[in-house]
C-alpha cells in the first residue's frame, strides 16, 4: 500500500485531537506545553504533508514547517521560564490554581 | 407709532431677558445690590408700559387694524404650528393694564421684600411672570396662548409658593397648580378637538393654524363637523380653562389659598392680571362659545353662581386678604356672567377697573399687613385711620370704586347690570344686585374693622415706607376715574366710551338710557355701607341694641354655611377620598402588577442572562479553550450545512 496526502492528514487529526484534549484534560502545566508542541507538530506535518505532494517547485510548506519550529522552540522558552516563575511564587503547577484571569 | 407696532415683540422680550439676567446673576453671584434687581425688573417693565401706551394711543386713532406677524415655529406636514405677536384693541388694553399695574407693584415689592432673603429670587419670578403674561397677552393663536398659559401658571405655582419652608404655602401653591391643571387639561382637549374638526379648513385656507383673527369661520365649520353636542363638550372643556384660571366655581378654591404668598403677588397675580387671564382668554375664544347657546348659558349660570357665592362667603372672613381674595372671585363671577350674557366690552371694561382697584386694595392690605408685623386677622387691627392715613383713604377709594359708588366700579358694573337689563334676564339681574349689596357690606366691613374704631391687637406698629405709598396713591387716580374717563361721558372732548373701543362683532346699539338701573344700585350699595356700619362703625353702633345678637342667633346656619366656604373643600375632599383615590389606586394596581410588571420581567431575564453567561468567567485557561473550540465546532457545523444545503 503506498502512503498518500490522505494517510498523513488522517495522522495529522489524530495528532491534532490528541493536542487537544491533552490541553483540555491536563492539569498539570508541563502537560499543558507538552500538548502545545503536539499540536505545532501536527500543524508541521500538515503543511509538510501538502508541500509535498501538491506545491513539488518551491516547497513553501517545508520553509513554513521550520520557521514554526524555531517559534515553538522560542515558545517553549518563554513558557517554561513563565512556569519557573510562577512556580517560584506560587509553588503550583496545578492549573486550576492559576484563575487570575477571573479578575 | 408703526415703529412701537412693529416691534412689539420687545415688551415680552425685556423681561425674559431680565429673568435670565436676574436668575444667573445670583447662580454666578455676580452681584449682591438689591437696586439692580430692581432696575433690571421695574426697566424692563417701564419700557414696555411706554410702548404700550403709544400702542393704544395708535389702536385708538386706527381703530379697525390689528396687526400680527408670526413666525413658523414648528412644521409637520399638514400642522404648521406658528408663534408670533397680535395687536388689536383688546390685546393694546391689555398691555396697557399690565404692564401699569406690574410696575407699580415691582416698586412696591421692593419696600415690602427688602428685608426678606428671596430678594433676588422674588424678582426674579415676578419678572418671569411680568413675561409669560405680555406673552400671553400678545399670542396670535391658541397654541401660543396655551404655552402661556402654562407658564403663568408655573409663574404663579413659584410665587405663591415663595416662602416653601412653610407648610401651608407649600400646599397652597401645589392646590393652586393641581386646580389649574384641571382646567388646563380641559382647555387642552377642547384646543385639540376643535383643530381636529377644523383641520382641513385651516390647511385649505393657508391661515395660521387655530389663529385668533379667523376662529369664527373654523368654530363654525367644527360645528357642522361634530354635531352641536360634540361641538358643545368641546367649548365646554375650552371654558374649563378659564373657569380654573378665572377661580369660577367649581375650581375657585385655589383663589383664597393663594394668599399664602406674599402680598404683592396677591395684588399682581391674584387681583390684577393672572386671574384677569380667563376672562381675556374667554374674550379671545368669544367666536367660539358664542356658536353654542348652552355653552353660553352655562358661562352665565358659572359666573352668577360665583359672584353669589363668593360674596357669601367673603361676607364672613376675617382675614383681610380672604376677604379681598373671595371678593376678587365675586368680581371675576361678574365678568364671565357678562361675557356669557354678550356684554363683552361691559365685562371687560370691568376686567380694567377691577385690575386697577384691586390691585390697589390689596397693595393697601399689604401696607398694613407690613405695618403690623404680619398680622393678617381683622379682629387685631382697627383705627388705623389715625395711623397711615394715605393707606386709610386710598382704601376707601379702592372701597367705594369696588361697591359701585360712584368711582370707577360704578361705571363698569353699571354696563353690566344694563345689559342684563336690556335682555330681560330679571333672574340674573336680581341675582347681581343682591351681590353688588353683599360686595358693599363685606368691602365697608373690612375698611371699618380695619381702618376705624380702636386698635384691638397688640403688634408693634411701625409706618411703612414710601416706596410702599407712593404707588398706592399712583393707583388711587385709575381706582377713582379710568371707570368716569371711559364711560362715554367726555365724548365731548374726544374720548370715546369704552364699547366703542373693544366691542365683539355687530356695531353697537345706542346705549339706553335710564335713571332707574344707576340708582338702583346706588341705593342698593348705600344700604351696603349702612348696614356694614350700623354693624362695625363705632360711630353708628349706638343705633342698634340687641338686635345684631337675635340676628346672629336665627342665622347661624347660614353663617357658619358662610364660615365654612360652603364646605367647597370639605366636599372636594370627601370627593378626593372617596372617589378619585379609589379609582386611582385600582389603576394603580394595573400600572404596578401589569406595565411594571412586564419591565420588571425584561429587567430580571436580562439579569438572569447575564448571571448564566458570566458562569463562563471563571478564570480557568481550560474552560476558555473548551468554550472558544466548541463555539467553532459550531460555527464551522452551521457554515458547513448552510453549504451543503
Amino acid at each position: 500500500m503506498e502512503l498518500g496526502l490522505v494517510h498523513y492528514l488522517i495522522l495529522v487529526a489524530i495528532l491534532f485531537c490528541i493536542g487537544i484534549l491533552g490541553l483540555i484534560i491536563s492539569r498539570n502545566i508541563v502537560k499543558i506545553l507538552i500538548s502545545i508542541e503536539i499540536l505545532l507538530n501536527a500543524v508541521n506535518i500538515n503543511f509538510a504533508a501538502f508541500a509535498n505532494f501538491g506545491d513539488l517547485d518551491e516547497a513553501k510548506g517545508q520553509v513554513f514547517a521550520i520557521f514554526i519550529m524555531a517559534i515553538a522552540a522560542a515558545e517553549i522558552a518563554l513558557g517554561l521560564a513563565i512556569l519557573i516563575a510562577c512556580y517560584n511564587n506560587r509553588h503550583s503547577i496545578d492549573i486550576e490554581d492559576y484563575t487570575s484571569l477571573k479578575s | 407709532m408703526e415703529f412701537f407696532i412693529n416691534n412689539v415683540w420687545i415688551i415680552p422680550a425685556l423681561p425674559l431677558w431680565s429673568f435670565l439676567l436676574i436668575l444667573f446673576g445670583r447662580i454666578f453671584n455676580v452681584y449682591e445690590n438689591k437696586y439692580i434687581s430692581l432696575a433690571l425688573t421695574a426697566g424692563s417693565t417701564f419700557i414696555g408700559f411706554i410702548s404700550s401706551i403709544f400702542i393704544l394711543f395708535y389702536c385708538i386713532n386706527n381703530p379697525e387694524t390689528s396687526t400680527q406677524y408670526n413666525i413658523l415655529w414648528l412644521d409637520t406636514g399638514n400642522l404648521k404650528f406658528s408663534i408670533g405677536w397680535l395687536v388689536d384693541n383688546l390685546a393694546a388694553m391689555m398691555l396697557v393694564v399690565v404692564t401699569s399695574i406690574s410696575l407699580l407693584i415691582q416698586i412696591y415689592s421692593h419696600g415690602y421684600m427688602e428685608q426678606d432673603k428671596g430678594y433676588h429670587r422674588f424678582f426674579a419670578y415676578l419678572v418671569l411672570f411680568n413675561f409669560s403674561m405680555l406673552a400671553l397677552v400678545l399670542s396670535t393663536n391658541l397654541f401660543q396662548t396655551y404655552i402661556f398659559w402654562e407658564l403663568v401658571g408655573v409663574s404663579s405655582y413659584l410665587l405663591i409658593g415663595f416662602w416653601f419652608y412653610k407648610p401651608s404655602a407649600a400646599q397652597a401653591a401645589k392646590k393652586a397648580f393641581i386646580i389649574n391643571r384641571i382646567g388646563d387639561c380641559g382647555l387642552l382637549v377642547g384646543t385639540l378637538a376643535l383643530l381636529f374638526y377644523s383641520l382641513n379648513w385651516w390647511t385649505s385656507s393657508q391661515n395660521i393654524l387655530l389663529e385668533f383673527a379667523t376662529l369664527g369661520q373654523a368654530g363654525s365649520l367644527a360645528l357642522a363637523n361634530a354635531g352641536p353636542v360634540l361641538f358643545g363638550l368641546l367649548a365646554l372643556g375650552l371654558l374649563f380653562g378659564p373657569i380654573a384660571k378665572s377661580a369660577q366655581i367649581p375650581l375657585h378654591t385655589w383663589l383664597a389659598d393663594a394668599m399664602e404668598g406674599p402680598t404683592p403677588i396677591s395684588a399682581l397675580i391674584h387681583a390684577a392680571t393672572m386671574v384677569a387671564a380667563g376672562v381675556y382668554l374667554i374674550a379671545r375664544l368669544y367666536p367660539v362659545f358664542e356658536l353654542s347657546p348652552q355653552i353660553m348659558t352655562i358661562m352665565v349660570w358659572v359666573g352668577a353662581i360665583t359672584a353669589f357665592i363668593a360674596a357669601t362667603i367673603a361676607i364672613t372672613q376675617t382675614d383681610i386678604k380672604k376677604c379681598l381674595a373671595y371678593s376678587t372671585c365675586s368680581q371675576l363671577g361678574y365678568m364671565v356672567l357678562a361675557m356669557g350674557v354678550g356684554a363683552y366690552s361691559a365685562g371687560l371694561f370691568h376686567l380694567i377697573t377691577h385690575a386697577y382697584f384691586k390691585a390697589m386694595l390689596f397693595l393697601c392690605s399689604g401696607a398694613v399687613i407690613h405695618s403690623l408685623a404680619d398680622q393678617q386677622n381683622m379682629k387685631y387691627m382697627g383705627g388705623l385711620r389715625k395711623k397711615i392715613p394715605i393707606v386709610a383713604y386710598t382704601y376707601l377709594i379702592g372701597t367705594l370704586a369696588i361697591a359701585g359708588l360712584f368711582l370707577s366700579g360704578f361705571w363698569s358694573k353699571e354696563a353690566i347690570l344694563l345689559s342684563l337689563y336690556i335682555q330681560g334676564k330679571n333672574l340674573l339681574l336680581i341675582i347681581a344686585l343682591i351681590t353688588a349689596f353683599m360686595t358693599a357690606y363685606y368691602m365697608f366691613r373690612s375698611y371699618f374693622m380695619v381702618f376705624e374704631g380702636e386698635y384691638r391687637g397688640h403688634a408693634h406698629f411701625h409706618k411703612p415706607s414710601k416706596i410702599m405709598t407712593v404707588p398706592l396713591i399712583i393707583l388711587a387716580v385709575p381706582s377713582a376715574l379710568i371707570g368716569f374717563i371711559f364711560s362715554g361721558s367726555l365724548k365731548s372732548i374726544g374720548i370715546g366710551s369704552f364699547d366703542s373701543f373693544i366691542f365683539y362683532g355687530h356695531a353697537l346699539h345706542e346705549a339706553h338710557v335710564s335713571l332707574f338701573l344707576p340708582i338702583c344700585s346706588l341705593i342698593i350699595a348705600t344700604l351696603g355701607f349702612l348696614l356694614a356700619g350700623i354693624i362695625y362703625w363705632d360711630k353708628l353702633k349706638s343705633l342698634y341694641c340687641n338686635c345684631f345678637k337675635l340676628v346672629e342667633k336665627y342665622f347661624s346656619p347660614l353663617y357658619k354655611l358662610s364660615t365654612n366656604k360652603w364646605y367647597f373643600d370639605d366636599f372636594n375632599n370627601l370627593l378626593i377620598k372617596y372617589l378619585i383615590l379609589p379609582i386611582s389606586e385600582l389603576i394603580s394596581i394595573f400600572d404596578k402588577y401589569v406595565i411594571d410588571g412586564f419591565i420588571n420581567l425584561c429587567g430580571i431575564s436580562t439579569l438572569y442572562k447575564g448571571k448564566a453567561v458570566s458562569l463562563l468567567q471563571n478564570g480557568n485557561i481550560q474552560t476558555y479553550l473548551v468554550t472558544a473550540l466548541l463555539s467553532f465546532i459550531a460555527i464551522i457545523t452551521v457554515v458547513f450545512l448552510i453549504y451543503i444545503i
